[in-house]
């Protein structure tokens, strides 16, 4: 008998030959992106590890802002040492915190897929669990620069801490994507008392109670405030005829109107014309200009109403009451409601060999954009939200308000055509 | 991660101080001129009684008599020192603002009761009683210093410095309650002090200010070289201390910070034992002297991982080692007052000083990442060194000024108060009247 040996070799080494072939034709791994963090059509799982006794005091000191340390796991990325802290301001919970994920608290220059930081939205606000993602989505198809958000189950030290909405911070990292510079001045609007871009007077302090700056913040405070307080000038002080101009200089007035339309047509009642004053949005100043834009943020408090009217606290904001004074400028407000109700009824793309899309004063064939967009989340969340017991409301309330909210977009673009039609 | 730590209110303080200060002084100016004079306190014009029983008697401070059953010495210390900065404003603040009792009792028990003003969280400082009868075996209860560490166990007034080194201020435990055996022994050549304390000290407070558990301290020292010919190794002083205890589980380890106040080393997540060990040596002759000190303290980090693992105790060792001179003018051998005072045809005695220094802060973990989180298995070490440079006048007794130059480098660029800069500056100017 032939001894078998040679043979088995022979075969061995062909397959280690294949294996090492195939092992050099199978392309490396794509590398992930943020593009990847933010793709809204999954609900991402984010895992937490973080010493227990410090999740303890994390939720038993929810209204600090201690930061812990935690190493986070997301599809096989794992970064380790991390800042985590309790995050927002009447979101904020013991239950289920709020959660800010700062992955170079402990080690500058240390990024998550090129990020310094996200945040983990609680949605303890939000009965529907979902506003804040549709609202900044509706920013973004409006053209303007908004964050991004999507969908997540965290789970901490492996048990399921609830549904969360990742969202992208506001920092430099967000200005270059968006805006494509970051070196300018970036503050987040700070509320202690109502204000509406009024004038109050020559103290630089007076402007740095409600403008935190982001960046650059050990400048001198003429660097950081002198703007803001020349742009109040502008808008409470200036002679009719140089409003407009002057006030331009610092702040467009035309895409000011339309981030109020945004939000106007979303009954957001905790923006910039919010029932307290302005809320709720950061504010960039562009490098070595003193123009500036702003940059919507936490929209938990949108669709409040259908016939949420939309003059709604337009006296209350120095800058609103002033522009809509202009005739030219009022148009420019209502143009910006009417696309508004366009993109919220906005047909699907037509499949060739279907019925053409119709005008948007014709009742759709199909939902609109927003009802399409509300629908596709709900149908991401349902079931999550459904079993995370952490939230502050009950599934029915949940239900309930997604029905109001579904309502929302199928009726408010007609009333907000019926309304901007009358002038 | 760092912070800077502030004084509010010091500079309002300081119109307060300045009256306390200007009543010492007329307490002061009779009793310097008393000692201009050889005159015996007891037929000083200050005393005042029938001759025999003194009930006030004005020596190197005001004194209550009730014959030989009751001695009450009181006292006072009042600091104010003025810190500055490149970059930074000038800040004034009153570091002490001391009232207290020095007492003996039928010559056999001894007390003391000292307050700070104007601190509302811990204004006692020391309160204790000892039992005095032998000199081999004494007894203190109450509440005193711990008996760790050289610099720290030497008061603030008798400082060559504004300030202690970075290691003691960081390292040692400071004042507690508790109860500590001490005496003098082996033909006086040897002193010790063994004692028990509630808990590890009022200095030595992490991030969650938890006081550490029961703590037991001892410190020898001695003067190994007292049987020597020569006066100059008569006068060599070496102490060792130790202390072990238990610190609570939390954000408790040590901090440091450098002479303005950054805390250049924030506490870490420590649970288990505490234990420090102290070697000191001091050597004076003439108008020269040389003193050294070693520190080191050990935390235990049990199931402080973040997965609840036990994680290599956290180091913390430092030393310094200074030396001053006295280059015009002495004190006298009690080192109360200078020889020739202002007041008394001479300008006092002005003396040199010097001190150089190190902390560093760390972990042993071969092979693991260093990190600066406080659960880090491997902590990223970080130095603090120092170097220091002074003059102390003393032109009256019961008054010093002292002037620091301090030459600081932080190694961390992260931990220092100004990334870009890796050697800080810092100036420091303190007149202190001690009654």
């Amino acid at each position: 008998m032939r001894p078998r040996t040679p043979r088995f070799l022979g075969s061995l080494i062909a397959v280690f030959l294949a294996l090492a072939a195939l092992h050099a034709q199978t392309p490396p791994a794509p590398r992930l992106t943020p593009d990847d963090l933010f793709d809204p059509n999954t609900v991402h799982d984010i895992h937490l590890t973080v010493s227990p006794r410090d999740w303890a005091e994390l939720k038993e000191r929810y209204r600090e802002n201690v930061y812990y340390l935690a190493e986070l796991r997301w599809r096989g990325e794992v970064v380790s040492n991390i800042g985590i802290r309790s995050r927002g301001r009447g979101s904020r919970s013991e239950a289920k915190p709020g959660l800010r994920l700062d992955f170079n608290h402990y080690a500058s220059g240390q990024q998550f897929l090129g990020l310094k930081s996200i945040v983990l939205d609680n949605l303890t606000q939000d009965p529907a669990m979902l506003k804040e993602r549709v609202v900044m989505r509706f920013f973004t198809e409006m053209g303007m620069p908004a964050p991004r958000v999507v969908n997540a189950r965290l789970y901490v030290n492996d048990e399921f801490a609830g549904l969360y909405a990742i969202v992208e911070s506001i920092d430099k990292d967000f200005l270059k994507r968006t805006l494509n510079e970051n070196d300018g001045y970036l503050y987040e609007f700070t509320h202690t008392d109502p204000y509406g871009f009024e004038y109050l007077g020559s103290e630089l302090e007076r402007y740095a109670e409600f403008f935190e700056p982001k960046t650059h913040e050990r400048d001198s405070m003429a660097s950081l405030y002198r703007p803001i307080r020349e742009l109040a000038w502008a808008v409470s002080e200036s002679p009719d005829s140089m409003f407009v101009s002057s006030t331009n200089e610092y702040l467009d007035v035309r895409a000011f109107l339309t981030y109020v339309a945004v939000e106007n047509f979303l009954a957001d009642r905790d923006g910039m014309l919010g029932d307290w004053g302005m809320n709720n949005f950061y504010f960039y100043r562009f490098e070595g200009k003193n123009v500036s834009q702003i940059l919507p943020w936490d929209k938990d408090s949108s669709f409040w109403a259908v016939d949420y009217g939309i003059w709604t606290n337009m006296e209350a904001n120095a800058l609103a009451r002033r522009a809509l004074k202009e005739p030219p400028l009022q148009r420019v407000y209502l143009e910006a409601l009417r696309r508004c109700a366009e993109l919220a009824l906005r047909q699907p793309e037509p499949v060739p060999g279907i019925a053409r899309r119709r005008s948007v004063d014709e009742t759709p064939l199909q939902p609109g954009w927003l009802e399409r967009e509300i629908s596709f989340v709900y149908s991401q969340i349902r079931e999550i939200a459904k079993a995370d017991e952490a939230k502050p409301f009950s599934t029915e309330r949940f239900e309930d308000e997604m029905a109001k909210v579904l309502e929302f977009s199928r009726a408010r673009p007609r009333y907000i055509l019926h309304e901007t039609e009358q002038r | 991660m760092a912070n800077r730590s502030c004084h509010p209110g010091a500079t309002s303080q300081i119109g307060r101080a300045i009256a306390v200060a200007a009543l010492q002084i007329a307490l002061a100016v009779p009793a310097t001129a008393q000692t201009a004079r050889p005159a015996s306190p007891e037929t000083s014009p200050d005393a005042q009684g029938d001759g025999e029983r003194k009930w006030f008697v004005m020596e190197d401070r005001p004194s209550l008599r009730l014959g030989d059953a009751l001695r009450l010495d009181l006292t006072s210390k009042i600091g104010l020192t003025v810190r500055a900065a490149p970059d930074q404003d000038t800040d004034a603040e009153m570091e002490q603002r001391r009232i207290g009792v020095d007492g003996r009792l039928f010559d056999v028990v001894d007390f003391q009761i000292e307050r700070e003003l104007g601190d509302d969280e811990q204004p006692w400082r020391d309160v204790f009683v000892e039992l005095r009868k032998w000199r081999a075996v004494r007894v203190r209860g109450g509440r005193f210093k711990v008996p760790f560490g050289q610099e720290r166990l030497t008061s603030i007034s008798d400082l060559d410095f504004v300030h202690r080194s970075i290691a003691s201020e960081a390292l040692t435990p400071g004042r507690d309650t508790g109860v500590e055996l001490n005496g003098r022994i082996l033909a006086r050549t040897v002193t010790y002090m063994a004692g028990v304390f509630q808990h590890d000290g009022d200095v030595s407070r992490g991030g969650t200010d938890a006081p550490g558990g029961r703590t037991v301290a001892a410190r020898v020292v001695s003067t190994p070289f007292a049987g020597a010919s020569s006066r100059a190794l008569q006068r060599i002083e070496v102490g060792m201390s130790m202390t072990t205890g238990d610190v609570p589980e939390g954000l408790n380890g040590l901090r440091a910070r450098t002479s303005d106040q950054y805390e250049a080393v924030a506490p870490v997540y420590v649970f288990g034992t505490r234990l420090r060990f102290g070697a000191d040596a001091a050597f004076t002759n003439g108008p020269l002297s040389v003193k050294g000190e070693f520190l080191q303290t050990r935390d235990e980090r049990k199931r402080q991982g973040l997965r609840d693992e036990d994680l290599p105790d956290v180091v913390a060792r430092g030393w310094y080692v200074s030396a001053t001179s006295f280059v015009l003018g002495r004190l006298k051998s009690n080192g109360s007052a200078p020889r020739t005072p202002l007041l008394g045809g001479g300008i006092g005695a002005i003396q040199l000083a010097a001190r150089v220094e190190s902390l560093e802060f760390g972990s042993h973990a071969p092979g693991v990442e260093a990190l600066r989180n406080p659960r880090a298995a491997n902590l990223l070490p970080n130095d603090i060194r120092a170097l220091t440079a002074g003059v102390n006048w003393f032109p009256v007794r019961f008054v010093k000024l002292q002037l620091n130059v301090i030459r600081e480098h932080v190694e961390d660029p992260e931990r220092r108060p100004d990334p870009s800069r890796p050697w800080g500056t810092t100036g420091l100017f303190r007149v202190q009247f001690a009654l």
